[in-house]
């Protein structure tokens, strides 16, 4: 995202984005309120050092960025007790929570490993493109294919167990 | 190009977002400002303390700096800032933004003596603690600039065992590099 582009006040940032990356984490993580959470934080802090931050030319990034590695951190931490609530959830479902559909989405996104899921959650929900998951990620743009590739293939065969093979985009 | 996860994934957003309860910029405002006290008032306790306690052992463990990296322009990637601390430590194995909360581990290190080069960019300070034998051992602050600048620690492991670097949760610097080397 060029930096004239950009919207470079915290509040207007924040207004743009918090829902968005709110629902990448929680794609990402099957936790809307970890998500919430963990997004917030990632603001506070940007908050905090909004003079250096705003100068990125995509201060955005730099705040999913922080978000993602907070969620890595706090999922590492609590990885037992995180599996625990899920079950408790798939059980017990939740008068304001997600809908069996989107349950089913974020179910089937969770068997997939961490690389591809990341991958798959980036470029169809934070609307990056390969080169850019492959700048981030720092890894070759092949590599960034070849997760989506196997995402696709592994979230069509959880969704629709009949389904044989995605066909390489 | 969209296929057919496109839908998907926009029905997913479209309909998460309005379950999506935000705090507020209001509330990251407040926040912000409510630690912001805290952490005004734990530093002047601490940082008495820690100049007491700390001002010898500092001395000793400082490193000199390193060669300085040309700095960063005003308005730059995330990815150009990570790749600039990447090149002050060569060969570092942890390099992120500060904020992440990440903690650098080296787990399963051998007993023996060894250099923490750890870089950093920022035009804030960076206060760490050097975690290894199961407690804090040393305990600095890396006065970071624009420009990177790295600091060497050099330490002894009488056991093998785990080593990692904390970082003040008011850290304001903005990206790190670490490397631990066996010398």
């Amino acid at each position: 995202m060029p930096a004239a582009d950009s919207p470079t006040s915290f509040d207007e940032v924040y207004a743009a984005q918090y829902a968005d990356l709110t629902v990448q984490l929680y794609a990402y993580f099957g936790d809307l309120q970890e998500a919430q959470d963990v997004v917030q934080e990632a603001f506070c802090r940007a908050l905090r050092r909004w003079s250096s931050v705003s100068r990125y030319d995509d201060p955005v990034a730099w705040v999913r960025r922080v978000a993602w590695n907070l969620a890595v951190s706090r999922w590492r931490r609590s990885r037992t007790a995180m599996s625990f609530l899920r079950r408790q959830r798939r059980q017990e479902p939740q008068v304001d929570g997600p809908n069996t559909d989107r349950v089913a989405l974020v179910d089937a996104l969770a068997t997939l490993p961490a690389t591809q899921r990341r991958a798959m959650v980036l470029h169809y929900l934070g609307d990056l493109s390969i080169a850019e998951i492959a700048d981030r990620e720092n890894v070759a743009v092949g590599t960034v294919k070849s997760w989506l590739h196997r995402g696709r293939t592994g979230l069509a065969a959880q969704l629709r167990p009949d389904h044989p093979e995605v066909p390489r985009a | 190009m969209p296929d057919e996860f496109t839908p998907l994934f926009a029905d997913l957003r479209g309909r998460a977002i309005p379950q999506v309860q935000a705090p507020g910029a209001v509330a990251a405002h407040q926040t912000v400002r409510r630690r912001r006290v805290a952490t005004s008032m734990v530093t002047g306790t601490a940082a008495a303390l820690i100049l007491a306690a700390g001002a010898t052992f500092a001395g000793t463990q400082r490193g000199p700096d390193r060669d300085q990296v040309p700095a960063a322009s005003p308005s730059e990637s995330i990815n150009q800032s990570v790749s600039v601390a990447g090149s002050l430590v060569p060969g570092a194995t942890h390099v992120n933004l500060v904020a992440s909360n990440a903690e650098p581990v080296f787990a399963d290190v051998a007993q023996g003596r060894y250099r923490l080069s750890v870089g950093c960019l920022g035009s804030a300070p960076l206060p760490l603690k050097i975690v290894y034998l199961g407690a804090v051992q040393h305990q600095d602050t890396v006065a970071c600039s624009d420009d990177g600048v790295v600091r060497d620690y050099e330490f002894a492991l009488t056991r093998s065992g785990v080593v990692s670097v904390r970082f003040d949760m008011t850290a304001q610097a903005d990206v790190y590099a670490i490397k631990l080397t066996g010398i």
